[in-house]
């Protein structure tokens, strides 16, 4: 293993790893309350749940 | 003669001079007066007093009645206290230990570095009602999309009331407040990790640290200030705080989520018992106060190791 690929593992596990989950439980309420903005009423009360608007 | 007369004069300008700063700052303390100082002081006076709008006839000085009541006849009030600690040990543990470890990874060299710490700080930037009102939506038993998506993975096989069971409503404000306090956190670490010179890293690494030590030797030593006094101001925050918990549960299915600040409220502003919740008041603000006082001593805030 060189040093430049040990670097870019280690990278990898100590920026995105943690990264991905902490910044998709900061970004989705965003994201949801952005599409809820663009949905009908009619589409926000319904029992089934859209994801994209 | 001369002598005495020429020492009798007040020497105005020598007065003037050492009083010089207090007259830059008069209008500063006379406003800390009037709007912090006055309250307070206040709030202590209407605690000795039966003071209720809608029952009018029976106002006057009460003397220690809403403080025996409280102590005595009150079980909802040591119940409340029990959730605020609680609720302030769960809320401000894991909004530190989130936003440390957040803090801490944006303070590695990424690309979308600049992005990444805009999102961290968005939270900060809604208030608590919308917040409340955002994560309604989100833990709602019906139409909300955390059913939905723990329905899709598997994880529950039908649809969760997140806010109306008592199990689970106390977990849920908390996801919402730990939603709207980690930017707090991180942004403030980050900050203070910044702050921190390379080279210190860098001899370290001369000497063979590992990256566990490098943390322990040189970044906590260093950040121990900031996370002591930011947990304590989130201590009291989080002690008083309201938003969140009056919009989304309003103390709560079975006082689940029912903490000294949401009964103080109810106390005060629903059933208008002002002298009564003026005592809530009293007792919050002492506890607060000595908390602050151990919890600075404890943690020796702004000694120097010895």
């Amino acid at each position: 293993m060189s040093y430049r690929f040990k670097k870019k593992l280690s990278k990898i596990f100590l920026v995105y790893l943690p990264l991905i989950p902490i910044l998709s439980f900061i970004l989705f309420p965003f994201y949801w309350c952005v599409i809820t903005a663009f949905k009908p009423d009619s589409e926000i009360i319904s029992r089934t749940v859209t994801y994209f608007p | 003669m001369m002598k005495q007369k020429q020492k009798k004069p007040i020497h105005w300008k020598a007065i003037n001079r050492t009083l010089l700063p207090y007259y830059f700052l008069a209008p500063a303390g006379i406003v800390l007066l009037l709007f912090v100082a006055y309250p307070i002081l206040n709030i202590f006076y209407y605690s000795f007093q039966n003071y209720n709008p809608s029952k009018a006839a029976q106002n006057g000085f009460a003397g220690m009645q809403n403080y025996i009541n409280l102590f005595t006849k009150d079980k909802v009030f040591l119940d409340s206290l029990l959730v605020s600690v609680k609720w302030i040990l769960v809320v401000v543990s894991m909004q530190f230990i989130l936003g440390m470890i957040f803090a801490l990874v944006l303070n590695n060299n990424f690309k979308c570095r600049g992005l990444a710490r805009a999102a961290a700080f968005a939270p900060w930037a809604l208030n608590g009602v919308m917040i409340a009102i955002l994560w309604s939506l989100i833990f709602n038993q019906n139409i909300g999309v955390l059913n939905d998506l723990l329905m899709r993975i598997g994880m529950i096989q039908e649809p969760i009331a997140w806010l109306a069971n008592p199990k689970t409503a106390f977990w849920a404000v908390c996801v919402a407040e730990l939603w709207g306090g980690v930017p707090f956190f991180a942004i403030s670490v980050l900050a203070k990790l910044q702050a921190i010179p390379t080279e210190l890293y860098e001899s370290c690494e001369i000497d063979g640290a590992n990256r566990f030590e490098k943390f322990r030797y040189i970044t906590f030593p260093l950040i121990k200030d900031a996370v002591v006094l930011l947990t304590l101001l989130r201590t009291v925050w989080e002690f008083n705080s309201v938003d969140l918990l009056l919009n989304l549960t309003g103390g709560g299915p079975m006082g689940m989520t029912s903490t000294l600040s949401i009964y103080l409220a109810n106390q005060a502003i629903k059933t208008r018992n002002f002298g009564y919740g003026s005592a809530i008041g009293v007792v919050t603000f002492l506890i607060m106060l000595l908390f602050s006082a151990v919890y600075l001593r404890t943690t020796r805030y702004q000694e120097e190791e010895k």
